[in-house]
């Protein structure tokens, strides 16, 4: 009884990352999450526990433009805030990340991190400007990550949770 | 393409506008299918864009003079002096000098941004 009782009592976030290609946002889990879990529709999912009354639920959704395959109010419905990650080289990674964001846009009032992997290469402009991020509007922002930097990947979680504290303010 | 909503200036087409700025593309072309309004949204996303910039870079330092110098007033001599445009002259006008504020918005985004 008791441990039902802390079961529902425990505060849970959800963080989705959506990804144009399945490296980039598998990459923002597993080198967050201490475990990673798939499923069998490519959803991939972790837990970050901050406390243990509270967690972070990320999941993992390589959309390449098939919307409609996913359940997006069943899996996002207690979302802070949510990530999309792209490929900056790529044109067409970043044509399916223009479509996840109008997609999404019109059906989450959630915070958004667009987040434009450079992997390890230079980034293209000064750092002074994208520090932490280019504001698009007050809960959508832009900023660009190497998603092969677990510091980088957290600074875009930060982002994300900053974003999120200020809109909810 | 879904260029506005209700709040404003679509978010897609905001990350079209920074990555073409980033890449040194022209941003003009992405405007000649839009209507009035939707020029004017695209013109003020990049004119706070290079004030942002421009205030990270310099600081206060930056001047109002350091943004306006690079934008042209309107050459009134070629407007049409009427009540009701009907040609839509002046219209095209404002467009055209819309546009050409666009581009030297983004030339000061790139200085800003790379340099």
């Amino acid at each position: 009884m008791f441990e039902l009782m802390q079961n529902t009592e425990k505060k849970i976030g959800e963080i989705l990352v959506i990804g144009s290609s399945n490296s980039s946002h598998d990459s923002f889990l597993y080198s967050t999450c201490p475990r990673v879990m798939k499923s069998d529709q490519d959803i991939i999912f972790g837990e970050l526990k901050i406390e243990p009354e509270l967690s972070l639920f990320l999941y993992g959704v390589s959309s390449n433009g098939a919307y409609n395959k996913i359940a997006w109010d069943i899996i996002a419905r207690k979302m802070l805030g949510y990530i999309i990650v792209f490929d900056w080289f790529d044109e067409a990674s970043c044509d399916i990340a223009q479509k996840n964001i109008d997609f999404l846009g019109h059906r989450f009032e959630a915070p958004l991190i667009i987040a434009a992997d450079i992997k390890e290469k230079p980034l293209p402009i000064k750092k002074t400007i994208v520090d932490p991020y280019i504001s698009f509007s007050g809960k959508e922002k832009f900023t660009f990550c190497n998603s092969k930097s677990v510091a980088s990947i957290k600074s875009v979680f930060a982002s994300l949770i900053d974003v999120a504290i200020n809109y909810a303010n | 393409m879904i260029v506005a909503v209700k709040a404003g200036l679509n978010t897609s087409v905001k990350l079209e506008i920074i990555k073409r700025i980033f890449d040194g593309k022209l941003v003009s072309p992405l405007i000649d299918d839009l209507k009035p309004h939707e020029i004017m949204l695209v013109h003020q996303f990049i004119l706070e864009k290079a004030l942002e910039f421009g205030k990270a870079v310099k600081g206060n330092e930056l001047t109002q003079q350091d943004i306006a110098q690079y934008l042209n007033p309107p050459d009134i001599n070629r407007y049409e002096n009427v009540q009701i445009d009907t040609t839509n002259k002046n219209l095209s006008l404002a467009i055209e000098k819309t546009k050409k504020q666009i581009d030297s918005l983004c030339q000061i985004i790139r200085e800003y941004a790379l340099n």
